[in-house]
């Protein structure tokens, strides 16, 4: 595999203590991610499909195997340094969305831009750009507990966009929102 | 009081329990009190000295037992704030998770936990101080809880929450990412 892929999964594997019992939630899984490639991961509920997400996205380590970012193994990588990925490399819409519950929808978008030292003014533009285009600019000052499924899935779409990410890590992004929000 | 009636009165007739010498100089008690302690090895010699000490033990007696509770208070004051940060850290455990997974370093959230710590206890000595300098004024103790005095109590508060919550903001910097998403 080429040096100049995004993210590079040799052989990994994943393997959990669940209640004493041990989960295999990835089995050898070797792939590469281009630059501006658009993967598609299909699997039934419980292939491990988050579990690899959260490994490709510098979340969660490997039980064996390797994944490289941008060529550089993540196993040697330092704390601080996995960190800055997640904060400025990869944009993360988790299943669950995981917003902040006591920041409102703005708030929440502008949230991964402040963590990046962006500025207050600066990612709060950003942040009403995105909530625009989502079209949740309404609803900037609305906390996530107000919002419907989708609508926080549109919130956590576009906190996943904030940094302008190389690379956007969507665990089932469309799984709440209606025909027309999808699109 | 002559001597026979104060021997009487105590039921001590014929003795002496005490003789009160007064040197010409004040510069010859210490020898003066040495050579004495020498010749009557039976007698306690004290000095005017040697009970101004003891009266200034007795005065710090209470100093001594104010500032063992002062202590005592501070000390509970630092279990409280780091048992109340533990609880608010344990409760956002999936907060501190999340800031963590989209980029929140370690020191970030360090700081985040110490500074609402300093926060809270800041608003908690305002308030302190806000009912204490009143009441001080009410009762009449302002010579011991003064303005100052209250603005120092207020500030130590402050320092001794930043410094309790250093241990909770730690163990917040601990929590996994992962395993604070997965036990949603």
């Amino acid at each position: 595999m080429s040096d100049k892929m995004l993210v590079q999964l040799e052989s990994v594997w994943k393997t959990y203590q669940m209640d004493g019992v041990r989960v295999e939630a990835v089995r050898g899984v070797t792939m590469a991610i281009a630059s501006r490639e658009f993967v598609s991961i299909m699997g039934a509920s419980g292939s491990g499909k988050s579990s690899l997400l959260h490994l490709i996205g510098c979340l969660d380590s490997p039980t064996r195997g390797s994944v490289a970012y941008e060529g550089v193994q993540v196993s040697e990588m330092a704390e601080s340094q996995l960190t800055d990925i997640r904060c400025r490399k990869v944009g993360f819409i988790f299943q669950a969305f995981n917003l902040l519950p006591t920041l409102d929808v703005k708030n929440n978008v502008m949230l991964p831009m402040r963590l990046a030292g962006l500025s207050k003014a600066g990612s709060q533009e950003r942040a009403e750009q995105l909530l625009d285009r989502v079209g949740l600019k309404q609803r900037s000052n609305h906390l996530p507990k107000q919002l419907s499924g989708g609508e926080r899935q549109r919130v956590a779409i576009a906190r996943g966009l904030a940094n302008k990410p190389p690379l956007l890590l969507a665990d089932e992004p469309t799984g709440n929102l209606d025909s027309s929000s999808g699109s | 009081m002559k001597l026979e009636a104060a021997q009487r009165l105590s039921g001590r007739s014929g003795s002496v329990s005490a003789v009160l010498l007064t040197a010409k100089d004040i510069n010859m008690v210490t020898d003066l009190s040495e050579q004495l302690s020498r010749e009557f090895p039976e007698f306690d010699v004290i000095t005017q000295n040697d009970l101004l000490k003891n009266a200034e033990k007795m005065m710090e007696m209470p100093n001594r037992f104010m500032g063992m509770i002062s202590l005592t208070v501070l000390m509970v004051a630092v279990l409280v704030v780091m048992n109340v940060m533990m609880i608010a850290v344990t409760e956002r455990t999936k907060e501190i998770g999340i800031l963590r997974a989209i980029g929140a370093k370690k020191r970030t959230v360090l700081e985040m936990i110490v500074l609402e710590a300093s926060i809270l206890s800041l608003i908690g000595g305002v308030l302190g101080a806000l009912m204490v300098v009143p009441a001080a004024y009410i009762m009449d103790w302002t010579r011991v809880l003064s303005v100052q005095e209250t603005a120092k109590v207020s500030l130590l508060v402050v320092a001794v929450a930043v410094l309790a919550s250093i241990y909770p903001a730690y163990r917040a910097t601990r929590i996994d990412p992962i395993e604070a998403l997965r036990n949603e």
